[in-house]
């Protein structure tokens, strides 16, 4: 039933993609980050319509399957415009907005716990919009909620095997081309799932750690 | 409430030995079942059923659903729908899935019949129960207008460096490539082919690699002035033989009651007037009749 | 009908399907996740580390390796034939069970200590404390964060697509493979999500309003 030497065959291709798959989060989670916190930010601008328009925007993006944004966006790119993208652009791009609808809520539970004091000291100091968020802000809100920031890349990363419904060639894919070549799927699928809970456990404990770190510090 | 107390009490050891013995039964049935395999019941067992579920991959002119009528059609289809009522079964359970996932869903017992046109090879016949073909076709290129790059074959694309492939995954035009030489870095994987088509028009591939009858129909349907078919091309060669693909339908390898009783049916039926006027508004004619060849002489190569 | 409708009618019969495997997808993992959390605070060890067994695995392997798993290795394995939505729904279920478990673990450690000691105080026996006292409260503490859990599973169902269930997602391919309409097709199929997700959040406020009656909120 269970082939060892199989197995063992197939661990570099699946290794080799996962390399993939930790890149497409990687990239997807630099996006969340800096997307999340833009669009927190706008919520708490000057424009109410601005703040509205976004935050029907995160509404949208939360309550709709990253799947089928992913067909969206791949197959609206692929029938209008014919190519441009590649597969793995497209995949980090949908995952870095889909889950900066996620952090735009962490952010604005970070930024609500600031103090209104700290505002309007940085106000009394004739600090730019910019610079109060850059140097009285952001650096009091967003340590708390760096456990809640991973929270969300363990997140993605279990997300990320989405990408191969549109052809990216992570571990998920390359599980199944190993299939479609030997016939066997027991040893690629059970080996992949087996990286996913590791991984996830792992990161789990990162994030654990970050937490404890934290409220000790404080 | 305290921390919680170390005890073992015997809802854990219950449990703990529920969880032993699924362990236990399933490592049991994983050594057992190959040859723990009764008679075959696959035909009365589908005849009692009423229903047969078709597997197919979606793919123009082979089995397709019409999203109009909502109606499962194409050569296999159509085909199967033919003989399964002669053998007393009337309806038919569409299951769409990647040509890829064919093999593994009918393994894992999702559908009972691989309708899809997919060629008899070896591998694959290790696998599954195949029926004999129902057709014989020859594969092709669609290229970018007036063939910019001279492809003309698997082996002029092989030589030529530059010349990226796109294909489906899974599929024997994968398994072509590879083995005539096209590196795996010039081998793109679409999810179907008018995918592969918009790719060959943006230039991440330069050829769409598939079979004579999915190309005719493709280019058909396209009508775009920007692409044709390589033309002259030639049939792989492998081993020292031209390739034809001899395509027919899978069955799970436990079935070849059905299958057997699906060939009886077939063997009257294929080359008659009647079946060559249901294939031909799919592109099939008598020039595409396989002839007299088997699925055992196909797999087991004595043809 | 015109354009972009004419697509609704055959992706709309994909919607009960989709319906069907959130409905019985949040009933398993309503059960699995009140099991598992209620045996993390065990004072068993056996139980305790069974129920983390469950939560690690089927929280840690994404929803979509654990539906390829289920679909394509589990049945070579064992040779069982599973109906293809069942097997959807008790997959999904468990996935989102896993993550439930750690609300109703939170929820009932939120209650605070002083309840358990005023329940002792009157005599209650841990059924009848656990029955009248904590849960009660526990239940109102699990309500959102269990309608976010609704709505994620919702989200989920969409990947059965990919395994060959013929629901909404499903339905949207087909129709992209035979008219390449990708932008009014995934733009139709979005909007419906987004409606079906409106009506479960509704819900889900409703019944939270509903359960805080008659509930002392410590103003008194």
């Amino acid at each position: 039933m269970w082939d060892w030497n199989f197995a063992i065959s197939i661990l570099p291709d699946l290794f080799r993609a996962l390399l993939v798959t930790l890149q497409a989060v990687a990239g997807g989670m630099a996006i969340a980050v800096v997307l999340g916190l833009v669009w927190a930010m706008l919520r708490r601008g000057s424009s109410p319509t601005v703040a509205w328009i976004v935050w029907v925007g995160v509404e949208f993006v939360r309550s709709t399957p990253l799947l089928v944004q992913l067909f969206f966006v791949y197959y609206t790119i692929i029938d209008y415009v014919g190519g441009g993208l590649s597969p793995l652009v497209t995949g980090i791009l949908v995952l870095g907005v889909h889950y900066s609808c996620y952090t735009a809520e962490v952010y604005r539970a970070g930024l609500n716990s600031i103090a209104q004091g700290q505002w309007n000291a940085a106000k009394a100091l004739n600090l730019t919009m910019w610079q109060t968020y850059r140097h009285v802000i952001l650096p009091q809100a967003i340590p708390p909620i760096m456990p809640n920031l991973g929270n969300y890349l363990i997140a993605m990363f279990k997300d990320a095997p989405m990408l191969s419904t549109i052809t990216v060639v992570e571990v998920l894919f390359q599980a199944r081309v190993i299939g479609n070549e030997s016939f066997r799927y027991l040893e690629p699928l059970t080996i992949v799932g087996l990286m996913f809970i590791i991984l996830s456990l792992i990161s789990g404990l990162g994030v654990s750690w970050l937490k404890q770190h934290w409220e000790t510090q404080s | 409430m305290g921390p919680p107390g170390n005890k073992i009490t015997p809802l854990g050891i219950t449990l703990l030995s529920l969880v032993l013995l699924g362990i236990g039964w399933t490592v049991w049935r994983a050594a057992t079942q190959s040859n723990d395999v009764g008679p075959d019941r696959s035909l009365e067992r589908i005849r009692e059923r009423g229903t047969i579920r078709v597997g197919f991959a979606n793919e123009r002119p082979y089995g397709y659903l019409n999203t109009d009528t909502g109606e499962i059609t194409g050569e296999a289809p159509e085909v199967a729908k033919y003989v399964f009522e002669k053998l007393g079964i009337e309806h038919f359970e569409p299951v769409v899935t990647e040509f890829g996932t064919l093999i593994p869903g009918l393994q894992a017992r999702r559908f009972d019949v691989i309708a899809a046109g997919m060629y008899i090879t070896p591998e694959r016949g290790a696998e599954i129960a195949f029926s004999n073909p129902t057709y014989a076709i020859g594969e092709g290129f669609i290229v970018l207008a007036g063939n910019p790059k001279n492809l003309h074959s698997y082996e002029t694309l092989a030589e030529n460096q530059d010349a990226r492939l796109g294909v489906m995954g899974g599929s024997v035009e994968h398994g072509y490539a590879q083995s005539l030489g096209v590196s795996d870095d010039r081998i793109v994987l679409f999810p179907d082919y008018l995918s592969a088509m918009k790719g060959l028009e943006a230039g991440r591939i330069d050829a769409v690699g598939a079979t004579a009858n999915t190309i005719n129909d493709l280019l058909s349907k396209a009508e775009n002035p920007n692409i044709e078919r390589a033309d002259p091309f030639e049939n792989p060669v492998i081993d020292g033989r031209s390739i034809l693909g001899y395509g027919a339908f899978g069955f799970h390898k436990e079935d070849e009651a059905l299958r057997d009783a699906f060939n009886e049916v077939l063997a009257d039926f294929i080359g008659s007037p009647e079946h060559l006027e249901m294939v031909e508004r799919f592109g099939f004619g008598e020039n595409t009749l396989p002839g007299d060849i088997t699925a055992r002489q196909l797999i087991e190569g004595n043809h | 009908m015109p354009p972009p409708f004419d697509l609704l009618p055959f992706m709309l019969q994909g919607l009960g399907v989709t319906l069907v495997i959130t409905l019985g997808g949040s009933m398993v993992a309503l059960v699995s996740a009140i099991l598992a959390g209620l045996g993390r605070r065990s004072d068993d060890v056996i139980v305790r580390w069974l129920s983390g067994a469950y939560i690690e695995i089927f929280r840690g392997a994404s929803a979509l390796v654990l539906l390829y798993w289920f679909f394509f290795a589990l049945p070579v394995l064992l040779d069982i034939r599973v109906n293809a939505i069942l097997a959807g729904i008790i997959v999904l279920g468990l996935n989102v069970g896993a993550y439930g478990a750690e609300v109703v673990r939170a929820s009932i450690a939120a209650v605070p200590e002083g309840q358990y000691r005023a329940a002792k105080a009157l005599n209650l026996t841990s059924w009848q404390t656990m029955r009248y006292v904590i849960v009660p409260q526990a239940v109102l503490a699990m309500i959102p964060p269990f309608g976010n859990l609704l709505i994620e599973l919702l989200k989920g169902t969409a990947l059965v697509s990919v395994v060959t269930v013929s629901d909404l997602t499903n339905r949207g391919m087909l129709l992209r493979d035979q008219t390449h309409r990708s932008l009014e097709i995934f733009g139709i199929l979005l909007l419906v999500y987004f409606g079906l997700s409106l009506i479960l959040t509704t819900g889900v406020r409703w019944l939270e309003r509903r359960l805080s009656r008659g509930q002392d909120h410590g103003k008194g």
